[in-house]
């Protein structure tokens, strides 16, 4: 808008009145409108029509339902507790049902409160499981070789990162394509877990995968 | 198990992206409790009954918090919930096949009078005043409706725009037409 104010007949028009009501004029514009108003009747009673009109339709939306339930509000923080456990694939990326499992140990492990991040020194005894890969990548962080998960999003970046301590089960471990070679030969067991640290992309979802046997 | 003894990012990072998901759902709940009625009052403005009206309220929640853990625009969450509850509403508008221009469907009746500290007689020309707010209304195109509804809750002609996919000189004029109408009907 121009900082000439549309005037009829030496008048404000309506626009400019119900701009200046709500705040939508230029500061000089606005200064302008007022000197106007205080001195012209015919337009400072256009003015007063305008706010009575628009001060009862706030009345009247205002008396439209709702009140404030408690409940609902539970409902949905309940929900938004859960939703790392959700597939975030609305985001971007591929969802895939294989996230489910891993999704949901993450938000477990955030819940619980054992998230930190990995000494890049190995818990001493500790051994490092040998990792045989297929079509995953690797990738090192603090030392620790950590292999991408194939239906993680790849347009996260990795360096903003959050890792995770918690049990995988060695079968999701194998649908990620990570075939472990039993060091202890328990940890080859499809039903065992192993201890791993997750890595967590920005949307809450695992991206990379270190293993760490806890024997 | 050793706690961590680095860190190699930060702490302003360890804050924004390490710690986001507690502080995102409290950033969701806040902004809840201060807009979540008048989301409401927008969406039941735009004929949805208190089920649906709650059903579009909850789940533009539910995506804003998917926004924000997408690392989305943050500057003006209040107006990108307006437009989500927007659009889910006209969506689901759609696909039910009641989208015949019947906003309002019975908006006199579904303005809930708080009735507890009226007299009969104040309740009577509060429904009254209502149900003549309504006819009104009903005058008017659906843009000015919607313009009027988003400027009653506070929403500047750009913000408004954003909403609606209008220009903001265009915001100004159905928000100037309609309270013009409103004013020669009432």
């Amino acid at each position: 808008m121009n900082s000439s104010l549309s005037m009829t007949d030496g008048h404000l028009s309506n626009g400019v009145l119900v701009q200046f009501m709500d705040d939508e004029l230029t500061p000089a514009e606005a200064a302008k409108t007022e000197r106007h108003l205080a001195h012209c009747s015919m337009c400072s009673h256009r003015y007063a029509e305008l706010r009575r009109v628009s001060s009862s339709l706030d009345g009247f939306i205002e008396s439209l339902q709702p009140a404030f339930s408690l409940s609902e509000r539970q409902v949905l923080a309940s929900k938004l507790e859960s939703v790392n456990a959700r597939n975030v694939s609305r985001t971007a990326g591929k969802p895939g049902p294989r996230l489910a499992w891993w999704g949901l140990a993450a938000a477990a492990a955030l819940t619980v409160g054992v998230l930190y991040l990995p000494s890049s020194h190995s818990t001493p005894g500790a051994k490092t499981t040998q990792v045989a890969r297929e079509s995953t990548s690797a990738f090192e962080i603090d030392g620790e070789t950590f292999v991408s998960l194939p239906f993680s999003n790849p347009e996260l970046p990795v360096n903003a990162r959050r890792i995770v301590q918690m049990q995988v089960p060695v079968s999701s471990l194998a649908e990620a394509g990570i075939v472990l070679e039993p060091v202890a030969n328990q940890v080859a067991q499809p039903d065992r877990s192993v201890l791993a640290d997750v890595l967590l992309g920005l949307d809450g979802q695992p991206v990379a995968v270190h293993i760490v046997t806890s024997d | 198990m050793e706690q961590a003894d680095t860190l190699s990012l930060p702490a302003a990072t360890w804050e924004t992206e390490f710690l986001e998901d507690t502080s995102l759902r409290r950033i969701v709940l806040e902004l809840y409790d201060r807009e979540h009625l008048g989301l409401r009052r927008y969406v039941a403005f735009l004929g949805a009954d208190s089920d649906t009206a709650w059903e579009v309220v909850q789940e533009s929640y539910l995506r804003l918090h998917q926004h924000l853990l997408a690392a989305g625009d943050r500057t003006n969450l209040r107006a990108w919930l307006y437009r989500v509850a927007h659009n889910l509403l006209r969506n689901m508008q759609v696909s039910a096949r009641t989208n015949r221009m019947d906003y309002l469907p019975d908006l006199a009746a579904s303005a809930d009078i708080r009735t507890a500290a009226m007299s009969a007689e104040e309740e009577m020309l509060a429904s009254e005043r209502n149900a003549r707010f309504a006819a009104a209304l009903d005058q008017l195109n659906p843009v000015q409706r919607e313009c009027l509804a988003l400027r009653t809750r506070g929403l500047k002609y750009r913000e408004i725009g954003d909403v609606l996919n209008l220009s903001v000189s265009t915001v100004g004029e159905h928000v100037q037409r309609g309270l013009e109408k409103l004013k020669e009907l009432l």
